[in-house]
């Protein structure tokens, strides 16, 4: 994004104080005014920082600017009911849309997890997740997601009838990241966390728990934690 | 004055964009597929903006992220994925074409199948929606003081089989999906209320619950009774 900077007393060559991972090209200076170019890196953290310029040995004020991009995901819908042709199997959807840190809504945008499996205590045991893990996860190869739209579902299930004791299961710890698939780097961006348990008689996100006799949900709009 | 005490007067209404279009470059392995759909409505008219799910035959309690892919002006859009035989289950809410998945919806049948393996891991699939489920659009209040309701919660159930249900949020819209021709038992509910019943006032005063056909789309109000009245 090209940026123009006004002032007075710049001189020929002030030193632009960027934000870690923004470069600048194409810098033209003059006494007033300063025109640049200013990339951010894959790498830079989404959110408000601020940019100064220095001259002569003199820093100037420091403007706010927004490095905008992935940064929260936002419940959009959350559903609980039977698995189609399942009498048994009750199925908790969550729809998540990813947001900008200004609010907008995301575009197409590559995410993963790295869900964690805790206190399985059901007999037979309950099989992993079909996560799109994160790069780096030890045990599981890299499989991202594309969420069209910035919109994604996670389905949490339960089965009353596979599995002993009732009221067994597990509980997870699934972070969600935004993942550049930038191959020169590994940077990953938190989006949110969903956190809580998957049990044969309730599901519970991030403090809502839902049984079949009350099926609680969370709020459209809410904002998942990090 | 001075150089030494310059300072910027502006400016910066800058808002610098990383990257949101990610390269989208996966790995692609021998373990892997493509499967491509094709969504029209029941006159043979593509519809965008349609959520293919894809979900395993295979796995009769899923969990995990839902492998999806969102259809283009053209009705149609791919995804790659882990070679097997997958449910196709497309859904677009604002056009009346709920989510299969739901035994609600579903009532146990899958529409479409599809396969992709080792010897043939590209496949395709045009897939005709409809009949259109009857969308419900509901204005919640509260009936003392007539101000609306914004976060609430429905229950809506088969009056044929009570036992399958779905339970779901009012979406931004005010809107919800009923399986048409059948009569369905809806709650209505909200934090701080008592639940209602939304009902269907007709001339023979049907009372049972909502019964409505393919496409309709029928606009109720509701006032709900507050749990706690203040002094």
């Amino acid at each position: 994004v090209q940026v123009t900077i006004s002032g007075f007393g710049f001189g020929n060559s002030p030193t632009l104080n960027l934000p870690s991972g923004v470069t600048a090209s194409k810098q033209n200076s003059q006494d007033a005014q300063v025109t640049v170019t200013l990339a951010a890196s894959y790498s830079t953290a989404i959110g408000n920082a601020v940019i100064s310029l220095t001259a002569n040995g003199v820093q100037s004020n420091s403007e706010q600017v927004t490095l905008d991009g992935p940064f929260q995901m936002v419940v959009g819908g959350d559903s609980i009911g039977y698995y189609n042709g399942t009498s048994g199997n009750v199925i908790r959807k969550v729809t998540y849309q990813i947001q900008n840190f200004s609010k907008t809504n995301a575009s197409t945008t590559t995410i993963c997890e790295a869900p964690t499996k805790m206190n399985s205590n059901c007999s037979p045991s309950i099989p992993d997740p079909s996560a799109a893990w994160c790069p780096g996860v030890a045990g599981h190869p890299s499989d991202p997601f594309i969420a069209s739209g910035g919109a994604f579902i996670d389905q949490w299930s339960l089965g009353t009838a596979s599995y002993t004791p009732t009221g067994c299961g597990y509980a997870s710890n699934d972070p969600w990241s935004w993942d550049p698939q930038d191959p020169q780097l590994s940077e990953l961006h938190e989006l949110g966390l969903a956190s809580g348990y998957i049990h044969t008689d309730a599901i519970s996100i991030d403090g809502v728990t839902s049984t079949i006799s009350q099926p609680n949900k969370i709020p459209n709009g809410t904002v998942m934690p990090k | 004055m001075s150089k030494r005490s310059c300072k910027l007067k502006t400016l910066l209404s800058i808002v610098v964009f990383v990257g949101v279009t990610s390269l989208n470059v996966l790995c692609f392995t021998f373990d892997r597929g493509t499967i491509a759909t094709r969504v029209i409505d029941e006159s043979g008219k593509p519809i965008s903006g349609v959520t293919v799910q894809m979900l395993p035959t295979d796995q009769p309690n899923p969990t995990g992220v839902v492998r999806a892919c969102l259809t283009d002006e053209s009705g149609s859009c791919s995804q790659v994925l882990k070679l097997g035989k997958y449910y196709i289950v497309p859904m677009k809410q604002s056009e009346g074409y709920p989510d299969l998945s739901f035994n609600f919806y579903g009532h146990g049948k899958w529409k479409w199948r599809i396969a992709i393996t080792r010897l043939k891991p590209n496949a395709s699939e045009t897939v005709r929606l409809g009949p259109k489920a009857a969308t419900v659009i509901l204005h919640a209040t509260n009936a003392l003081t007539g101000f609306h309701i914004q976060h609430v919660a429905l229950m809506l159930r088969s009056a044929s089989d009570e036992h399958d249900f779905l339970s779901t949020n009012l979406d931004q819209d005010s809107k919800f999906l009923i399986p048409p021709n059948e009569d369905v038992l809806v709650e209505v509910s909200a934090d701080g209320y008592k639940a209602a019943k939304l009902l269907n006032q007709t001339a023979g005063g049907r009372t049972r619950g909502l019964f409505l056909r393919p496409g309709e789309i029928k606009e109720f109000h509701i006032a709900l009774q507050p749990t706690f009245i203040s002094p």
